[in-house]
């Protein structure tokens, strides 16, 4: 009575107690593959950098310091180096395996711990950084978590436009200065030693889509990178009605720098790179102290709004790809739960119909205790705590519960006739069928039980909506056939003296 | 009393049994030769990877204008096919370009509602499997059934014959077998595995004397080798909550053998002395009107799911549909008559050994 009570009060109204799932209310599931081994190769050269400023700051006449591979530094000097001093540059990096490989040849190999701490530690930036994205995009509910070693989930109920999230979250967002070398003549040639080619990248006025622009070679190494500003935002364009620019702020080692460069660049080109695409590559008109810089590019409001944002809130430590992207559209969903809640309407209605015409008063009474079940299930998805969610697999779970859940009724009621033609009478039948039946329904819902909890490995999702339903439905049934349709009985059975059972 | 089965009813369902069974047989060879003539089994996009986009036009869509905006956007291989009704349409691409997937669905969109100069093209459905995740989900759902199965084995044998511990035997058998190969043979492809470890589980089966369960587990191949074939023959997409149809149906199918298996077991405590073939037969006729009835009931409302549902779990209900139809089937023609077969073999060969006087008469038993 306790659990009844309970659970109608849970679940009243069902429009706002049960939580839909993504397929049911419209939105955006991602899983997304942080590419780990672009960290570890990044800090390498990242770490490259500091060793060979290290080397040469202690006399040492080193000619190149660059990735080992994936998993370690090399080092080759013009003139075979004093090893100590080789060790002792090194260890603050690489605490062991620096080996002498030719007397001109040094090579620093990471631990295997090493290189673990970084994939993990990548893929738990990514993440951070992405929950702060989404936060700052502002969407109700969203679900973000991590699964297995490298991917991220992320599941953002009722969009209208997925697109631009899914842009949001995938995007890295590298941002960097680079120096212009030259406009490129020749794609097809090799870039010299320390440059690269990067496409300008364009709006075409009239589709809206970014066409590929001049090419640039550009020295490789950025002068200043995105996680030196401290804020950036999305300014309307005074000159252009409509437009956006997105204005950024550096922090003052930033602003240092910045002004650094300006000062001796002054008539060159600055690239604004972002993921490897210039944005823009305005020559430098004189010092720059302020530190402050803009991206244009005839951004919409949204558009400029949403860098500003991935700008502020930094790059991802890694390039992400997004490996499953399944988007429903909010009509398609309503749509869904109408012709699910419809065709629960019918199939409940057909089973009550029969099993009053087959059972007559007893059919009352399993219907009852259909009735009781379906309000369970309702009241447990409800519950605060459970997180449990409503998919459309979980309505056809639903549905196949309310089939399932009369087949308890069902074996008790034959039993029960099978007892009075052996000629007992009611009361004794009653307890018989009751008490032969339970085994037998035990052992039968043991087995789909077992199936749904399987089921419940898929992680997330549809498929473990329905297991979540039916594992419940089927716990439910036994529970109303039972106990609750067993109390119906005995009451009505006290009360008066029933000679013919309607059954 | 309304009655669908009447009293006293005594058909002989184990005398029908090998008919039943050459029929059973039959379809499920049926399912193969489709699933070998189709280039095997027809999986969707959780299973294979791809992309799928479901869009609704405001006007009825011409598949074949459809196809040729497609092709001018050069997707690679695509399908495309009404869903529901003429004005949505279901495009289902297999490979395009990594690079330029993600904005795939607005590019189909954009490209036609200029072609058909229909600018209120909703983008419904958005589905993108990655060639990870599509590997993965596939040996997930393999070893979903494969744990639901033995999970049940377990459970029946435990239950039905009381030995725990030779179910308990044959999960750790499983397990050891399942580890050396993968152990062994890294390379070896799930489904290789689970068929290996299926068969392992039968040959257990016949080892440990587990009767019941061995009857209950062939009869469970039965209904997933037919729905699965069905799949085939009506060339349905395999997906992953068609997985969670499987299992619900192997778990449901499982009731009705349970019933019945129950009133063996009761009756051959009450009658120690009558043949074991009359005495499941009996049970099969005594429990019939059960089997029907909850069968009916679910089957009520699974046509219910399958006609209203809607499209998106319009072959999730097919699946359920055949399962339950083929799962009480099996119960009565395939899980009891193997019952009797196996246990009249049973006796013939301990009998041969000690009594062959009495051979002849087991020998009419497996005839009748």
């Amino acid at each position: 009575m306790v659990v009844i009570i309970a659970c109608a009060i849970l679940a009243i109204p069902p429009s706002e107690k049960i939580h839909l799932g993504l397929d049911l209310q419209g939105g955006l599931h991602l899983v997304l593959e942080v590419q780990v081994e672009k960290a570890v190769e990044r800090s390498l050269d990242r770490m490259a950098d500091l060793l060979r400023q290290d080397l040469r700051a202690r006399g040492l006449n080193v000619t190149a310091v660059e990735p080992d591979g994936a998993q370690g530094i090399r080092m080759v000097f013009g003139k075979p180096p004093d090893m100590a001093v080789v060790q002792e540059v090194a260890q603050q990096y690489v605490p062991e395996g620096v080996s002498q490989q030719s007397p001109e040849v040094v090579t620093a190999a990471f631990p295997e711990t090493e290189l673990r701490q970084i994939r993990t530690s990548a893929v738990e930036q990514a993440l951070e950084k992405i929950r702060n994205r989404i936060d700052a995009f502002g969407v109700s509910e969203p679900n973000i978590s991590r699964q297995g070693a490298n991917r991220i989930v992320v599941q953002l109920p009722g969009l209208d436009d997925p697109q631009r999230a899914i842009d949001l979250i995938g995007r890295t967002a590298q941002l960097e200065f680079k120096l212009v070398q030259s406009q490129a003549g020749s794609p097809d040639a090799k870039p010299p030693r320390g440059t690269e080619l990067l496409y300008e990248k364009t709006k075409d006025p009239k589709t809206g889509q970014l066409v590929q622009g001049t090419a640039y070679l550009v020295q490789r190494r950025p002068l200043l990178t995105g996680d030196m500003l401290s804020d950036a935002r999305a300014i309307p364009d005074q000159m252009n009605f409509g437009q956006y620019y997105v204005l950024m702020r550096l922090n003052s080692r930033g602003k240092r720098i910045f002004a650094r460069v300006t000062q001796e660049n002054v008539g060159r080109a600055l690239a604004i790179v972002l993921d490897d695409t210039i944005f823009s590559a305005p020559v430098i008109q004189g010092p720059i102290p302020g530190g402050e810089a803009q991206i244009t590019g005839t951004f919409t409001p949204e558009e400029a709004r949403d860098l500003a944002i991935v700008l502020r809130e930094g790059a991802l430590p890694a390039p992400v790809e997004i490996i499953e992207n399944r988007t429903v559209g909010p009509s398609l969903g309503s749509d869904s739960i109408t012709q699910g809640v419809r065709s629960i309407l019918l199939g409940g209605a057909l089973v009550v119909l029969f099993m009053i015409v087959y059972y007559r008063l007893s059919g009352v009474i399993a219907d009852v205790a259909l009735g009781l079940n379906l309000l369970i299930i309702m009241g447990i998805l409800a519950l605060p705590n459970l997180g449990a969610s409503l998919t459309l697999p979980g309505i056809a779970g639903i549905i196949l519960t309310v089939g399932m859940a009369v087949d308890a009724n069902v074996l008790i009621f034959e039993r029960i006739r099978e007892e009075l033609r052996l000629g007992k009478s009611v009361g004794a039948s009653v307890d018989a069928g009751f008490q032969k039946a339970f085994v037998t329904i035990l052992d039968a819902n043991v087995t789909t039980l077992i199936a749904a909890l399987v089921l419940f490995q898929f992680g997330s999702g549809p498929v473990k909506g329905f297991a979540v339903t039916l594992a419940i439905g089927i716990a439910a049934s036994m529970f109303t056939a039972i106990f609750v349709s067993r109390t119906i009985f005995e009451t009505v059975l006290s009360l008066r003296r029933v000679t013919k059972l309607s059954i | 009393m309304l009655e669908l089965i009447p009293q006293g009813l005594h058909f002989d369902f184990i005398g029908k049994a090998k008919l039943g069974i050459a029929v059973a047989l039959a379809v499920i060879l049926i399912g193969l030769v489709s699933i070998v003539t189709h280039g095997g089994i027809n999986l969707g996009i959780d299973f294979s990877g791809g992309i799928l986009l479901q869009l609704r036009l405001s006007q009825d869509a011409e598949l074949a204008t459809v196809r040729e905006v497609l092709g001018g956007l050069n997707l690679g291989n695509s399908v495309v096919q009404h869903f529901g009704d003429t004005r949505e349409v279901l495009i289902r691409v297999s490979q395009t370009a990594e690079s330029e997937e993600n904005d795939i669905g607005s590019r189909v969109q954009q490209a036609l509602s200029e072609r058909l100069s229909d600018p209120n093209i909703e983008l419904r459905r958005v589905e993108i499997v990655g060639p990870q995740v599509s590997t993965d989900l596939r040996r997930q759902a393999l070893f979903a059934l494969f744990y639901a199965i033995l999970g049940i084995v377990i459970y029946i044998s435990g239950r039905f014959e009381a030995k725990w511990f030779a179910a308990l035997a044959l999960a750790v058998a499983l397990f050891a077998v399942t580890y050396a190969i993968t152990r062994w043979l890294p390379g070896v492809s799930p489904m290789i595995l689970i068929i290996i470890a299926l068969l392992a589980t039968v040959v257990f089966c016949l080892f440990l004397q587990l009767r019941y369960a061995m009857a209950a587990i062939v009869a469970l191949f039965h209904d997933v080798l037919i729905t699965v074939g069905f799949f085939s023959l009506f060339n349905k997409p395999f997906d992953l909550p068609i997985i969670a149809a499987l299992l619900t149906i192997v778990g449901y199918s499982l009731n009705d053998t349970i019933i019945i298996f129950d009133r063996i077991r009761e009756n051959t405590h009450g009658q120690r002395r009558e043949e074991f073939a009359s005495i499941v037969n009996a049970s099969i006729n005594q429990t019939l009107s059960r089997t029907v009835l909850t069968s009916g009931t679910t089957l009520i409302v699974v046509l219910a799911l399958f006609f209203l549902g809607g499209e998106v779990i319009h072959n999730f209900a097919f699946a359920l549909l055949v399962g339950i139809i083929v799962g009480t089937y099996s119960t009565i023609f395939i899980a009891a008559p193997l019952l009797v077969f196996w246990n009249a073999s049973a006796t013939a060969q301990r009998l041969s050994l000690v009594r062959p006087s009495r051979l002849s008469r087991s020998q009419r038993t497996q005839q009748a």
